[in-house]
């Protein structure tokens, strides 16, 4: 796929989101994703491709993030800026985030999924339990006194 | 207002959670004394609640690849307890965190305190080391980070000596501030006779579901069920030291028995496996229930009916401190401490598995003294007493900790040995020697193992 990035004539995929929307993706760009590439070597690829579990707006987030990191192939700067928008998005709004990495993984884009992956386990390094539910959103689902008791013996690994 | 109607207003209360949806603000506070008898109740608020989260429907596959990023990439302390922190964000994150994090005995690794309670690494060793504090009686062990004598460790648990009217008691705890026995950090005490000579280590939880618990004071054995389904922080009995001085008087090789009444003695055995428990019994036993409390569980339970026993019982790990060699060119008694041990003392000993009288090569547990920065050699029992512990193999960590604050204990009351100054030091080839003059080993026993080896 790297060898058709170049050509002018590269062919356009159109894909459809779960709600309506289509897109009209470089090949290059959607070959990324295994889900597209294996659809297309079946060849139930000709027309338009359906993507039933993805929305548009985190479809469009998915074809960014795929043509950045295309691009930032041996270019530190464009990894970095990739980073630091996915870190942004991550503490802004983590249900997109999360929608991104659930989105990422239907597509099952490999490069995507490392990546977010690794931010996300990054940004919860040298955070508190507390701290990373609320930053994530998470519900805290323990009882007071399974708290407590965790947060007696968590006590141990802090000193 | 009776538990009865406690339930009755629970069940209002789930209806109303589970038709409220997102907005709904679950009032754990105002709840919180009713929760206890009710927790089967609160399970299905716990699913809504899960539900709600932007996280919940993420791939539980994709927040396992995070968490296992994120615990391997922090692999020492005091990192690791990023791996701590991660477990104590909801109930799922902790049952995979739980799921990813290996025992000592396979990773190397110390994560949760409950690594304490486990066996040991096979072929690495995790480098120890006591503090001491005079003036509050304290000793804390640390796990060793660096190589440096500067270096600051991991904490790993604290004892505070206790004195009886008729015996020494060491309360063990994971808290160096908090040593009483309610509390959920209260791992075990250490008692010792009233000469310092015996020793029982006991663990503060059944070492095996079904263990006797001993009332302090007392030989009236309770089962555990009769007691509590609680599971109470009790006296189970885990291991009994003897200690005993030998013919030399307190300037010759000692002799130290171990014997371990929790571990079996095949697991000192290549490919033997020791009770690994993989929780904390906690106060309410639904915590975490799909986690069995033990996986494996020894079946020497009788040893413990019939008291102390410092006798070797079929099947049961019994530990001895290997025998020192002597030099006769050297003329002294020697150990080999591979170099990392730095202060000769009487007092350093490697324990080994014993079986029928036959002592095995490998050593367990070993214990020595070494030279700090703020300690000058010579000067040993200074405030800052640093001593070198490496665990190995079956060993439980706790219980490596165990015997070793047995056998500080054993130096207290023995009182103060400081290093004869006519003795004089050796450390030849990573071999810690110490010499006595002539005068000091006449009329000594035959010496183990007359050989001529050079240094």
């Amino acid at each position: 796929m790297a060898s058709t990035s170049n050509s002018t004539s590269s062919k356009i995929i159109t894909l459809r989101s779960s709600d309506g929307e289509v897109f009209e993706v470089e090949e290059s760009v959607a070959l990324e994703s295994n889900l597209i590439r294996r659809m297309m070597e079946d060849d139930c690829a000709n027309n338009i491709i359906p993507l039933p579990n993805v929305t548009a707006p985190i479809f469009y987030l998915v074809i960014e993030h795929c043509k950045k990191h295309a691009e930032m192939k041996d270019n530190k700067e464009k990894k970095k800026e990739l980073r630091s928008q996915g870190e942004e998005l991550l503490k802004s709004d983590p249900h997109t985030y999360s929608n991104l990495m659930e989105a990422v993984n239907y597509l099952d884009i490999k490069s995507l999924m490392d990546l977010t992956a690794q931010w996300l386990a990054d940004f919860l390094k040298g955070k508190s339990p507390r701290l990373i539910r609320e930053l994530l959103k998470i519900k805290n689902d323990f009882t007071p006194e399974e708290e407590a008791e965790i947060l007696e013996r968590n006590r141990w690994a802090f000193d | 207002m009776s538990f009865r109607s406690i339930i009755r207003n629970m069940k209002g209360d789930n209806g109303d959670i589970s038709k409220k949806g997102l907005e709904v603000k679950i009032g754990y506070g105002l709840r919180s004394r009713s929760q206890r008898g009710v927790q089967d109740i609160a399970a299905p608020v716990v699913i809504d609640v899960l539900k709600q989260s932007c996280w919940a429907n993420l791939p539980p596959e994709l927040l396992r690849d995070v968490l296992v990023r994120l615990e391997a990439s922090e692999s020492g302390w005091p990192l690791r307890k990023h791996v701590v922190s991660c477990a104590g964000v909801c109930r799922s994150w902790r049952e995979i965190m739980k799921e990813i994090v290996m025992t000592p005995e396979i990773s190397g690794k110390l994560t949760f305190p409950i690594s304490l309670k486990q066996p040991g690494p096979r072929d690495t060793l995790l480098p120890c080391f006591i503090k001491r504090n005079r003036n509050t009686h304290t000793y804390c062990l640390y796990l060793g980070l660096t190589q440096a004598l500067t270096d600051k460790g991991k904490f790993l648990l604290a004892a505070r000596k206790c004195r009886r009217a008729t015996c020494t008691d060491y309360i063990i705890s994971l808290d160096e501030d908090d040593m009483s026995k309610g509390s959920g950090t209260y791992i075990g005490k250490l008692r010792s006779n009233f000469l310092g000579t015996k020793f029982t280590v006991y663990d503060g939880q059944p070492p095996f579901p079904g263990a006797m618990i001993t009332k302090t004071r007392s030989t009236r054995l309770v089962g555990l069920k009769q007691v509590s389904p609680k599971v109470p922080a009790g006296n189970y009995p885990v291991a009994h030291i003897a200690y005993e001085l030998n013919v030399m008087g307190s300037r010759g090789p000692r002799r130290m028995q171990c014997v371990m009444d929790s571990i079996p003695s095949y697991a000192a055995d290549p490919g033997g496996v020791a009770p690994t428990p993989t929780e904390f019994p906690s106060g309410s036993p639904d915590l975490f229930p799909s986690l069995p409390f033990f996986r494996s569980k020894s079946t020497h339970l009788d040893s413990f009916l019939s008291g102390p026993m410092m006798s070797k019982k079929d099947g049961t790990l019994v530990l001895k401190n290997k025998a020192p060699r002597w030099h006769a060119q050297l003329q002294c008694w020697c150990l080999n401490f591979h170099g990392r041990v730095t202060v000769a003392s009487v007092k350093n000993f490697q324990l080994v598995a014993s079986e029928n009288g036959q002592e095995h090569e490998t050593v367990l547990l070993q214990f020595g003294k070494v030279k700090t920065a703020s300690d000058p050699p010579f000067f040993s029992f200074s405030l800052q007493k640093l001593i070198v512990v490496f665990m190995q193999q079956q060993m439980r960590v706790c219980c490596c900790l165990i015997l070793l604050f047995a056998f500080e204990a054993r130096h207290l009351i023995g009182g103060f040995d400081p290093i004869h100054p006519k003795q004089l030091v050796y450390q030849v080839q990573g071999q810690l020697y110490r010499q006595y003059t002539k005068s000091k080993i006449d009329g000594c026993p035959t010496p183990i193992g007359q050989n001529t080896e050079g240094a």
